[in-house]
């Protein structure tokens, strides 16, 4: 029915809500308790204690990509969104988009509170965040990865659970072949699918950083055939997913 | 049976691991009755009204519903009342009804409301905050708030207080839209029901012992439905 997702999705985000808000309450905790730590600990342990959370991110991710469909069939839900007249994607569409969006507020809480920490103890200079200059290419490009990425994750995730619905039996086992499998798929695929658009130009920029008060100046080059390549190859892996759930899938 | 089948079922298998839930079921079911699925426990009429609902997929066989086999646009002529808790214990009752309603066209405002209201549903309480009858009520008020031609109710009675059964019992009858309207019972207990029944279909170990129209049935065997149950299941 036309403009059913928006239900749909609306029903995702109350459904991650309780959630994702105890965990940006938890990561705020965290950075808080780390403010009142400046002076009495060693700044670089402060910043480093900090970013820590960043690498729970992705499994935070993937794991969210999991359960917001195991959860569905746990709670017998399945029985409700199964027998809706929609397409596979606006169940499948919802749950990533949430779970992109969850991960992607996570980055930008856990980022937003090291930067504070930064500026309080006045340690910026040390890692020298401020004298950075990238051009704007070069700003949505690195924007568009890191959107990539979660988005990928849920989605490789998404999948493995689906097709690991169809296996008749040992569905743990399936989901723990297909989880790596489907990840080597977008990487690969990823590659593949960027070989049609090698011939779009590099971003080439400087960075122009300040590194314990001297600039230092270096030159990069970012692809944008590969991030193509792997959006495509997500996009395939989310068509399948969707037809999957629309199609094969049962209760 | 005069009028068209609106459910076609030929030479139907369904297997799972381990078992196999039904074997050669075929079966015409007549558009705008109301058709008792019966059965014991195991017996297949879950799995069958899965199957028509379109959240099965038959192992082999044919399974048309109004016309195609089922599929997303089939959905849309289904109502479809699971025999377990499908719904979301967050939301609240008003909650569900809206859900609901952003996916069907023929969903129904003014009924919806006159059955909350006769099944005693208040709609700003929680979903996991009501009682299991009061849940099982608001499952056939979502079901029965939609013009679907086809609804199916799989138990709907199961484990209900006797209050509780009355008032479902009430309800499709009060809200079925004789004619236009065919909706499939599936259950058990056939003492609350029997008198809605004017098809029946009796299921045993995945296949079909009985169907017919039960008021012929009632005279062919001299009794109830129950009796009739009882004797061909024994």
């Amino acid at each position: 029915m036309k403009g059913a997702f928006w239900p749909m999705l609306r029903k995702e985000f109350r459904q991650a809500l309780p959630a994702a808000a105890g965990i940006i309450a938890a990561v705020m905790a965290w950075q808080m308790f780390l403010y009142t730590r400046i002076g009495r600990w060693p700044m670089d342990v402060v910043l480093i204690v900090s970013a820590l959370p960043f690498g729970f991110v992705p499994l935070w991710v993937l794991s969210r990509g999991l359960s917001t469909l195991r959860q569905e069939w746990a709670g017998n839900h399945m029985y409700l969104l199964l027998s809706l007249p929609i397409p596979g994607w606006y169940i499948a569409g919802a749950k990533v988009l949430v779970v992109t969006v969850e991960g992607l507020a996570y980055g930008v809480v856990i980022g937003a509170g090291w930067l504070l920490l930064a500026r309080g103890s006045g340690g910026l200079e040390l890692v020298a965040l401020e004298a950075v200059r990238l051009p704007w290419g070069a700003i949505i490009l690195l924007g568009g990865l890191s959107l990539t990425s979660p988005l990928a994750t849920a989605v490789v995730a998404q999948f493995s659970y689906v097709a690991s619905r169809l296996a008749p039996r040992l569905r743990g086992l399936a989901l723990a072949v297909l989880l790596p499998l489907s990840g080597w798929f977008v990487t690969r695929a990823g590659t593949v699918l960027a070989l049609p658009f090698l011939w779009l130009p590099h971003i080439d920029f400087t960075v122009h950083a300040v590194v314990d008060g001297v600039t230092v100046r270096s030159g990069m080059a970012l692809d944008v055939a590969p991030v193509i390549g792997s959006l495509l190859a997500v996009a395939a892996l989310f068509w399948a997913t969707a037809t999957l759930l629309e199609r094969d899938v049962e209760l | 049976m005069t009028a068209d089948p609106i459910v076609v079922l030929r030479d139907v298998y369904k297997r799972f691991p381990g078992a196999e839930a039904l074997r050669g079921v075929s079966l015409d079911l007549p558009a705008g009755q109301i058709v008792g699925l019966l059965g014991p426990n195991g017996s297949g009429k879950s799995t069958l009204l899965k199957l028509m609902a379109g959240l099965y997929r038959p192992s082999s066989g044919t399974v048309l519903v109004g016309g195609r086999a089922p599929d997303r646009r089939t959905k849309t002529i289904v109502s479809y009342l699971p025999e377990v808790d499908h719904l979301y214990p967050w939301m609240t009752v008003q909650g569900s009804l809206e859900f609901v309603r952003a996916f069907f066209a023929d969903w129904d405002d003014e009924r919806a409301r006159a059955l909350l209201d006769f099944m005693g549903l208040a709609p700003g309480k929680k979903v996991g905050a009501l009682s299991k009858g009061m849940r099982a009520r608001l499952r056939l008020v979502l079901a029965l708030a939609r013009s679907a031609p086809l609804v199916l109710l799989d138990e709907p009675l199961s484990g209900i207080d006797p209050p509780s059964r009355s008032r479902i019992v009430d309800a499709i009858l009060s809200e079925y839209r004789a004619g236009r309207q065919t909706i499939v019972i599936s259950t058990h207990e056939v003492l609350e029901t029997e008198a809605l029944f004017e098809q029946l279909v009796l299921l045993e170990s995945g296949t079909v012992k009985l169907q017919g129209d039960a008021e012929r049935l009632r005279a062919e065997f001299g009794r109830s439905v129950q009796g009739i149950m009882e004797e061909v299941l024994a």
